[in-house]
């Protein structure tokens, strides 16, 4: 992907299993632009990623979602993703029997439109994985299998830096991260940093934000962006939460049952 | 069919033969092995025996006798006579009697003591619509002697193929046999193949079972021989309609015996596969050694994998005998993993098969062999 798109989500709408999870999100990432998305659990955040990367399970009920001038849930998974859209697992699964390097040259390959020579692929992948201070024995392990949690976020980031996508969601990636890990992360995004590249970072906690800098920060609450403002919203979460948000925007009810379906 | 040269004794056998096919059944449903498969349909009768149309590949050291099975019990007598059908009882049903009785080709692979055959000996065989063809791969490997034979099944139409492999290792031999049974989906195919280790011997299957519309295929260990050492590698795909019943089965009867059983199936459509394992310890086989694993992965919702493992153990000191099995399908969340990296469901589905036979297709020792698995896996099932 060589230039940069925007993503365009209006009053989109997610059911799980028959039950409303979003219920009308709507907001806008500019080309370049980095947006955080903040709130306490059961908001809906996960669901927002998993939707807009086409999971089956999560059913679109209402709303549009256009990446550049393209109907996003018009699109397969696959196509997404060849359309430059990115989303970085909390939980990546594991696939015994394929190592991280073929997965991830037939991944690059798939994305590019053309295969990639072996040798060219190699060198790729060893300065990213320097880059991301990953061992290179990491290659030839089975995806995923027997990682740490840290390990297969970074595992998450070096796919992300060797896709190089047009709009990476990172869902919670900063979650159970220790503080070199997260600079790792935050290298990561940040060597993408660009007019070609945006990023969406879910997140519970403002931490991540200190080393990646948004454009925008959104809370998002009982399945709605319920605020949106700059970086400085951000840090007032840090020292206040949330229950000021809701107040003022007059949400009283928990969204303790909406755990465990996000 | 019968040379105008052929010995007495091979003359003997298929009158013999002969005999048994007019008064044995076919195999019955009620035999334990064969209760999951119909043999419904099948004439036998209604396939001419044709002559084996055999290629043979490969350089022999001199001694090593690589020829088809025809010539070579009208040259070497003796020899063949000696080992044609110790192992296998012609007498079991109509097929088996069939198959000594109309006997129309196959290999005859003997190599001497201490002579090793470095490369793999290659063995094609064709078949079309309307044959039957009765084949026989005898292999002797005298004491310390060691070679790999490999042999492709290939064909077009409806026919019979009924094919015997007798593996005979002496003391230290090692005889490594691989197969790939890429026959005809059209095809009634029966093989049986048998082995008996002498000491400190060891013999490999490695085989892969994709074509057949009816397949029943045998892969029998008996380790005698102090020391000896069996193992089966099958890995097997079936697609559209097919039926495959494997039977993998290790006895041992000789002390410090050592067997594996490995096996792994991809099914789609409306496939059934039946693999049975067996892994048994006689009494008085002390210190032995038996596991089998055996494993299926099923693409579609019509497609039926049945596996059937057993382990009968009749002696108390036993260095470890086990087996594990299991039925699966592709995990929804990994393929969607996989496709949300740009790969389509297909090229997705193929990366979670290939990975689930890894484990066998990392240990098929030939990779030419591996190769055309791999291949055939590609094309056939997951398309």
């Amino acid at each position: 992907m060589t230039t940069g798109a925007s993503l365009v989500i209006e009053d989109l709408r997610v059911s799980v299993d028959d039950k409303p999870i979003l219920k009308g999100v709507s907001f806008q990432v500019n080309p370049g632009e980095i947006h955080a998305i903040m709130g306490p659990n059961g908001a809906g955040k996960t669901t927002l990623g998993f939707a807009l990367m086409g999971h089956p399970r999560y059913e679109i009920t209402g709303g549009s979602v256009k990446l550049g001038d393209k109907d996003l849930l018009a699109m397969d998974v696959t196509e997404r993703a060849k359309e430059g859209l990115f989303l970085a697992f909390q939980y990546p699964f594991e696939v015994s029997g394929v190592t991280v390097a073929n997965f991830l040259r037939q991944a690059v390959s798939a994305v590019r439109g053309e295969e990639i020579s072996v040798w060219d692929f190699q060198e790729m992948l060893a300065e990213k994985m320097k880059q991301l201070e990953m061992d290179p024995s990491f290659a030839s392990r089975y995806l995923n299998e027997g990682f740490s949690g840290g390990e297969k976020k970074r595992n998450e980031m070096l796919q992300m830096v060797l896709l190089r996508p047009r709009i990476a969601i990172l869902d919670e990636t900063d979650s159970g991260l220790d503080i070199d890990a997260l600079k790792v992360v935050a290298r990561a995004v940040n060597s993408l940093r660009g007019p070609d590249f945006s990023a969406v970072i879910i997140t519970h906690y403002h931490r991540i934000l200190n080393h990646i800098k948004p454009d925008v920060v959104h809370v998002m609450m009982n399945g709605r962006i319920v605020k949106t403002d700059g970086p400085e919203l951000a840090e007032e979460i840090e020292k206040r939460g949330y229950d000021w948000i809701k107040a003022e925007v007059g949400i009283t009810d928990e969204t303790a049952d909406l755990q465990g379906v996000n | 069919m019968p040379a105008a040269t052929e010995p007495a004794f091979l003359a003997q056998r298929r009158q013999k033969a002969a005999e048994l096919v007019a008064v044995l059944p076919l195999p019955s449903r009620k035999e334990e092995d064969w209760r999951r498969t119909s043999l419904e349909g099948l004439e036998v009768e209604a396939y001419k025996p044709a002559p084996a149309r055999i290629t043979l590949q490969g350089n022999v050291p001199e001694g090593v006798i690589f020829t088809d099975i025809l010539t070579a019990a009208a040259q070497y007598p003796d020899l063949v006579s000696k080992y044609l059908g110790s192992l296998y009882d012609m007498a079991q049903n109509k097929l088996s009697a069939a198959q000594a009785a109309y006997l129309t080709g196959g290999v005859f692979l003997y190599v001497p003591r201490n002579v090793s055959v470095a490369e793999p000996l290659q063995v094609r065989y064709e078949a079309a619509e309307g044959e039957a063809h009765y084949l026989h791969t005898l292999v002797v490997a005298e004491a310390n002697a060691s070679v790999t034979l490999l042999e492709r099944f290939e064909g077009t139409g409806d026919y019979l193929h009924v094919g015997v492999v007798e593996v005979i290792p002496m003391d230290g031999a090692k005889v490594r046999y691989g197969y790939l049974q890429n026959q005809s989906q059209d095809a009634w195919t029966f093989t049986a193949r048998r082995t008996r280790t002498a000491r400190d011997a060891t013999v490999e299957w490695v085989g892969g079972e994709f074509g057949g519309g009816l397949v029943r295929s045998e892969l029998f260990g008996e380790l005698v021989g102090e020391g000896s050492s069996s193992t089966i590698k099958v890995v097997y795909g079936a697609t559209g309609s097919q039926h495959m019943n494997i039977v993998a089965s290790e006895v041992h009867e000789g002390c410090n015996t050592a067997s594996d059983i490995l096996g792994r199936g991809v099914l789609s459509g409306r496939a059934h596969t039946v693999f049975w394992g067996n892994g048994q310890i006689n009494h008085g086989a002390r210190n032995g050694s038996t596991f089998q694993r055996q494993q299926a992965l099923i693409l579609s919702k019509q497609a039926r994998a049945d596996s059937i493992p057993a382990l009968i153990i009749n002696e108390s000191d036993v260095q470890q005998a086990g087996h594990a099995s299991t039925v699966g399908k592709l995990d929804e969340e990994q393929l969607f993993y996989l496709m949300s990296r740009g790969l389509t469901r297909q090229q997705a589905v193929r990366m979670l098969v290939m990975a689930f036979l890894s484990p066998v297709l990392d240990q098929i020792p030939v990779e030419e062999l591996r190769n055309e698995m791999i291949r055939l896996m590609g094309e056939k099932v997951v398309n």
